[in-house]
């Protein structure tokens, strides 16, 4: 055969050779080094309620904010829930699945920040207590705060809406991780509101929340925790044509427009400052674009690097700009560099497409992205596919990978959202729909169970939720419920556990507790039938004076704002109608200071005997009815 | 004897309720789902007579399309389907043969050769073709070929061709389509105008126009630009197709039903005077009504209801060519419904939310369709709005419209704000047999009581919730609802409470009867009718994922048992007893007492106390060393009492009342004291009787206070 002859054919076989492997890719899934592979592994629905048929079909778990490990076997999301199927709450998964843990405190985009090894917080929804103020109906989403520990909700913080320190929308939590549980935790989300400047920021220090806001003012978008330090994200707001002022972040000090701080450290408790921005020249933006052209910066830490990765915004901030580019950026032992984006010199490898978040890779160097269109990204759809990349150190994208894969068959199940990597080849994603896929090499996909009760309520099948309440939110007015509670007590079982009744106070952390809001609380008639209530307020608080015969009110005084101090009540009574009864009602308007309980004894108000004695009931039956302060 | 007859009528009343039984629906399950996936989003289900297949449309493993789900096995199979927004997946619209092997639709796919237009066509899916043979049949097709597909004249040529109805445009055995043309065609040769209604004989290859007007040929009318053809389509000209917009909406589609036998076929007419007998001045073009038609044997097109009545007796003979403005009852020529006859009447329809196709039983008597005329027993002018009701009519040679006619809902109010009593009908099904029809609406009060509302009321109007309406019962009942006995609901975004959360079109629609009637299909856009239900978005904003699905719920029969019946002894005559009742008077006595005469029904314990109100003072409680001032109030005390036993049957009793001691010195001031006696007997065995009366006690003033009155000294009171 001559040369002439030979080369055609030998470039024949290579181009066969070379679709074959390419129909070998594109028909067999995506496995990586260590054979794992993408998988949807979809948990069951809870139980209906009884005499309802259980759902034969798997069902998106809804609107998924958060998933977050303690360990490849203990993991968390926290969902919006779907429909009447699955309730908004927190779902746990054990090493072998996933399994509601809590039907409290879920939210339409809310965050988890572990703060131990059985504690956790979440940033949830906000209740009804913050509702419809002056006939405003405030945003409920993401503003109220749960502290999870031991199985229980021991904790849960709102704040009245539309007040100077009003919560504002939290979109990043984190804790610093330290030995069993973390006395620092960070929950961050939008600016101040006007005139107010900084971004919302909430600091609980192991016993109490307080606020502290970040100076600069653009919203907090992440957290992530890294080689002991927390790192937060910003969000530079659009400019958008015709320049509004409303719309522009306001900062505190001004910045260079072309050099944001998007990235800052915040400081453990103790050490000042509290936030620092962190490498100014980092991300380098795309010629002719702005700052506000890229979404803000994902981040995800594994135990040798930090990740950062952000897409274009969907909407250009101006006619004249050009768009922005994707862009990953990776901290390895403080030594920042731009894998991806305008400064490594490389085309733009997600043109036209969101990154929706990004996964460390354990001891691999890599990361996994979650992209998704930007049309599906403004606007998902249930039937988007879901895609994964892979990104080496280098940039490098090794993989990309559309889910569910052809060989599982079915639809689309929405596009990738959120994405996490617990261990080494052990990953999972979570799409708009609430799907979960799994990355896991076959033969690997389950682990040693995770067999603490706090998380699985000690029962490896029970499948319904084992927290079911939740305190009332500290810093809102306490509304009594309408219905008495459920008479569970010829239910067969265990009590339940103690501590999910317990109010939230640790061991080691019992040297302070909240002060009464009322004090000293005195009474006395003035020209016979006006009662005159002295008390002193802990706080600036709303109060009001009711007085009930037999369920009927008979009297009431308005609904009063008071500072905090001394202050007292009039309430005129009609001898007719001798009240049985009284109600106060405080609202407290502000979070209550905190003592010492060495050596100050109990703090506790009797007000049973507040009431004076009555002349038209000598045997003092009000006197015990008393004087029964309803918060 | 009066006792007996009582008896006797409760006893027939008894046997009459057990008759009259009140249907119940079972547990709701989800159709549009197969053993690994739900759909997500289904719409326009058609159930097999044979309650074994479900036809739907919608987006279900990644296509669009049209699906077929075997309710035994759990499978779903495409029956035309393809990638969403590609002609391969704009399958819209089934309707399924009796066996469920057959289905139709409209697509603007081209499925067999000879479909060579752009536009939509009907084609007929052979759901158990193998082999060669081809799976569909082209239904839109010219008379006498065997695939040649209707050419069509149109400014957009995508987008109109043939459409057929959901549900209702295949015959039982699948071998005949009624559809509707909605563009300029060669159905009925050259230049047939849009709008017609036609029927596909697949066994023949006929395509026979039904449509047919008075004078011969298609329906052709012309009113200033717009041209008519014989079906009505709410916005003037035909409607576009695909269907945009789907989402939590029904599509403003036109088409006409076939009954099961292939005997019938039902569309909503325009230009009724062109197609069917009127009043000789009634012309109006776009004139409005459900119209009926025999093609086998083939018969004239007739009205299935009024306007006018031409052939009711006595119209011939009053001469009248039109009927009057306001047209009283007792009109020879007044059907059922208040059609006003100017110009611009608009008939019984005139476009409003809802399916105005007329629904037909298997053999094509009973038809099912939805009226916003006025029913003649509300009088003219009863109101401006458009209120859907229900009716439905016999189509029975030697019948008036108004014999033939029945409303089976009507308004709770006139008031057009409240959903409660005004919500309109939107959709409407008739089982085979013609005993069932189904609604939709959001309507939660029904006043009438033939057919009775059964069923609980929801609180307030929610979402469309699907009724059932059992001509044999002549009962009402709610058939959808959510899995834990709740009202229809989906989730949706923070509403004040003013606000309607959900739309008119939002909810139970579609509804389809399998052959028995006890199977009902329909669509939700419910989330909580079944559990396990999760296509629903989180918030409906979305112009496609309206988290709609198709469901399907049996009705319980319950197994015929024959009533207990007995007649008991007639009771014994009751023992005659003496009226248990108190007689009581008071006599005050001069010495401060009063004396009471109470005449007690038996033996028993005869108490008497009475009450008065006294100023009382009172010191308060000491507050430090400072001691409160003293206070007087006017209290009601107990200041007598005395109580006495009788031992015997009625007699009568004395009872002398004295004041308390502290009390005397209040009879002998001016006036005395006036007191309320309360008379109490109790008696074992019987009720507590009780009796007031109102006495004053009044005592002679002491000598030594008449003294100090004198002396104005002495005996001051302190």
């Amino acid at each position: 055969m001559s040369r002439k002859r030979i080369w055609p054919a030998l470039a024949l076989l290579l181009a066969l050779a070379a679709l074959a492997s390419a129909a070998t890719a594109l028909a067999q899934p995506f496995e990586d080094e260590a054979g794992a592979s993408w998988k949807l592994e979809q948990p069951q629905p809870p139980e209906p309620p009884p005499g309802v048929a259980p759902s034969s079909t798997p069902v998106g778990l809804g609107q998924i904010g958060d998933i977050k490990f303690w360990a490849p076997n203990r993991g968390l999301l926290i969902t919006a829930g779907n429909g009447k199927t699955i309730p908004p709450g927190v779902w746990a998964y054990n090493g072998e699945r996933w399994h509601e843990l809590s039907n409290q405190c879920g939210a339409t985009d809310g965050r988890i920040a572990w703060a131990g090894p059985n504690e956790f917080w979440t940033v949830s929804d906000g209740r009804p207590g913050q509702a419809s103020v002056n006939g405003k109906v405030p945003p409920i989403i993401d503003d109220t705060l749960c502290h999870f520990a031991g199985g229980a909700i021991v904790g849960s913080y709102a704040s009245l809406a539309f007040q100077p320190s009003s919560y504002q929308p939290m979109h990043a939590a984190g804790c610093f991780l330290e030995g069993s549980g973390s006395k620092d935790c960070w929950f961050a989300g939008d600016p101040l509101a006007e005139p107010a400047t900084g971004a919302f920021h909430l600091n609980w220090n192991g016993s109490t929340l307080s606020a502290a806001p970040n100076p600069q003012g653009r919203a907090v978008e992440d957290i992530a925790e890294y080689e002991g330090s927390l790192y937060e994200s910003v969000r530079v707001r659009p400019r958008q044509e015709p320049l509004k002022p409303s719309e522009e972040d306001r900062l505190s000090e001004p910045e260079p427009a072309g050099e944001p701080s998007l990235i800052h450290q915040i400081a453990p408790a103790g050490v000042e400052p509290t936030f620092t921005s962190l490498f100014p020249g980092l991300p380098t933006y795309a010629p002719g674009s702005s700052p506000s052209a890229l979404s803000f910066l994902h981040l995800s830490a594994g135990a040798e690097a930090m990740w950062a990765a952000a897409g274009a915004t969907r909407e250009k901030p101006s006619t004249s700009e050009q768009p922005g580019q994707a862009t990953v950026l990776r901290d390895a032992g403080g030594q920042w560099s731009e894998p991806i984006g305008p400064g490594s010199g490389a085309p733009d490898p997600f043109a036209q497409e969101a990154i929706e978040s990004i996964a460390a890779d354990p001891e691999t160097g890599a990361a996994w992205l979650a992209v998704d269109s930007q049309e599906d990204a403004a606007q998902p759809s249930p039937t988007a596919e879901a895609t994964v990349a892979r990104v080496a150190a280098d940039g490098t994208i090794s993989d990309t990978e559309t889910l569910p894969a052809a060989a599982e068959g079915g639809g689309g199940k929405g596009a990738a959202k959120q994405i996490v990597c617990p261990a080494v080849h052990d990953c999972w994603m979570t799409t708009t729909q609430g799907w979960l896929f799994h990355l896991a090499p076959e033969g690997e996909r389950t682990l040693p169970r995770d067999e603490d009760s706090a998380f699985d309520g000690g029962n490896p099948s029970f499948s319904g939720p084992t927290i079911i309440t939740r305190p009332e939110d500290q810093g809102l007015p306490q509304v009594p419920p309408d219905e008495p509670p459920i008479d569970d007590s010829g239910l067969l079982g265990e009590p339940p556990a103690a501590a999910a009744l317990l109010p939230e106070v640790h061991a080691e952390e019992e040297d302070r507790v909240p002060v009464a809001l009322l004090s000293q609380i005195h009474s006395r008639l003035v020209h016979g039938t006006t009662l005159e209530l002295r008390f002193h307020l802990a706080v600036n608080a709303r109060v009001r004076l009711i007085a009930k015969r037999k369920k009927k009110v008979v009297a009431s005084t308005a609904m009063r704002t008071f500072a905090a101090g001394n202050r007292k009540l009039l309430l005129r009574l009609n001898a007719k109608r001798w009240p049985t009864k009284l109600d106060l009602q405080t609202h407290a308007l502000a979070p209550l200071p905190t003592t010492s309980t060495r050596g100050a004894g109990t703090d506790s108000v009797s007000t049973g005997a507040a009431f004076p004695v009555d002349l038209a009931d000598p045997t003092g039956a009000l006197l015990a009815s008393g004087l029964r302060p309803s918060s | 004897m009066r006792r007996a007859l009582a008896a006797a009528a409760a006893l027939l009343a008894l046997i009459a309720c057990a008759s009259a039984r009140a249907d119940v629906f079972g547990t709701i399950t989800l159709a549009s789902r197969s053993a690994d996936e739900q759909a997500d989003y289904a719409h326009d289900p058609a159930i097999s007579a044979d309650g074994g297949y479900v036809a739907f449309d919608g987006s279900f493993g990644g296509e669009t399309g049209v699906f077929r789900r075997n309710l035994a096995s759990g499978a779903v199979e495409a029956v035309a389907a393809g990638a969403a927004g590609t002609q391969a997946g704009s399958a819209e619209l089934p309707s399924i043969s009796a066996n469920g092997q057959y289905v139709s639709f409209t697509t603007t796919a081209q499925l067999v050769s000879g479909d060579i237009n752009a536009g939509p066509d009907v084609y007929v899916a052979n759901m158990s073709a193998a082999g060669e043979e081809s799976r569909y049949a082209l239904a839109s097709a010219v008379d006498g070929t065997t695939e040649e597909a209707l050419s069509y004249e149109s400014s957009d040529a995508s987008s109109y061709g043939s459409v057929a109805a959901g549900r209702s445009a295949l015959s039982a055995d699948g071998t005949e389509v009624a559809f509707v043309t909605t563009a300029v065609s060669n159905l009925a040769g050259p230049q047939t105008p849009a709008l017609q209604v036609a029927v596909r004989n697949l066994l023949t290859d006929q395509t026979q126009l039904v449509s047919v007007a008075l004078a011969g040929g298609p329906v052709s009318a012309s009113a200033g630009a717009t041209r008519y053809g014989a079906v009505y389509s709410p916005s003037g000209s035909p409607p576009t197709f695909p269907y945009q917009s789907r989402a939590y909406a029904i599509p403003s589609f036109v088409g006409a039903s076939i009954s099961g036998d292939g005997s019938t076929v039902a569309w909503l007419g325009q230009d009724v005077a062109a197609q069917a007998p009127m009043l000789p001045g009634e012309t109006a073009p776009n004139y409005t009504e459900p119209l009926w038609r025999r093609i086998a044997p083939a018969g004239p097109t007739r009205r299935v209801t009024g306007g006018s009545d031409p052939f009711a007796p006595g119209c011939a003979a009053s001469g009248q060519t039109i009927l009057p403005t306001e047209a009283p009852a007792s009109n020879p020529c007044q059907g059922p419904l208040l059609t006003l006859s100017e110009s611009t009447n608009p008939g019984t329809w005139e476009g409003h939310v809802g399916d105005p196709i007329p629904q037909l039983s298997a053999n094509g008597m009973v038809v099912g369709f939805i009226a916003q005329a006025e029913p003649l027993g509300n009088g003219t002018g009863f109101s401006d709005d458009l209120y859907n009701e229900l009716y439905v009519a016999n189509m029975s040679e030697g019948l008036t419209r108004v014999q033939a006619s029945r409303q089976l809902t009507e308004l709770g109010s006139g008031d057009a704000n409240d959903p409660a009593t005004t919500s309109p009908v939107i959709d409407l099904a008739v089982s085979p047999d013609g005993t069932q029809v189904a609604f939709a609406t959001r309507r939660t009060i029904f006043p009438l009581g033939s057919p009775g509302y059964v069923t609980a009321p929801a609180a307030v109007p929610g979402m469309v919730e699907l009724f059932d309406v059992d001509l044999g019962n002549d009962t009402l009942t709610r058939v959808s609802q959510g899995f834990d006995g709740e009202a229809s609901e989906h989730p949706h975004g923070e509403e004040s409470s003013s606000l309607d959360p959900y739309s008119p079109t939002d909810g139970a629609l579609s509804p389809s009867f399998s052959g028995d009637g006890d199977t009902l299909a329909f669509s939700s856009t419910a989330s909580n009718l079944v559990f396990g239900d999760g296509n629903t978005p989180q918030l409906p904003d979305s112009q496609t994922f309206d988290g709609s699905d198709v469901f399907v719920v049996p009705r319980v029969v319950f197994t015929p048992q024959p009533t207990p019946q007995m007649i008991s002894p007639p009771p014994s005559a009751p023992a005659l007893a003496p009226v248990w009742q108190l007689g009581a008077s008071a006599l005050s006595r001069s010495n401060g007492t009063v004396l009471l005469e109470v005449t007690v029904p038996g033996a028993g314990t005869l108490r008497a106390s009475a009450r008065s109100a006294v100023r009382v003072t009172a010191r308060a409680h000491r507050h430090g060393k400072r001691a409160s001032r003293a206070n007087s109030a006017v209290q009601t005390l107990a200041v007598a009492s005395a109580s006495r036993s009788a031992r015997e049957a009625t007699q009568l009793l004395t009872l002398a009342l004295e004041l308390g001691k502290r009390y005397r010195a209040l009879a002998t001031r001016s006036g005395g004291l006036s007191s309320a006696i309360t008379l109490t007997f109790q008696a074992a065995g019987h009720r507590t009787l009780r009796q007031t009366l109102d006495v004053t006690f009044q005592g002679k003033v002491a000598r030594k206070h008449a003294t100090s009155k004198t002396s104005g000294k002495k005996g001051r009171r302190k």
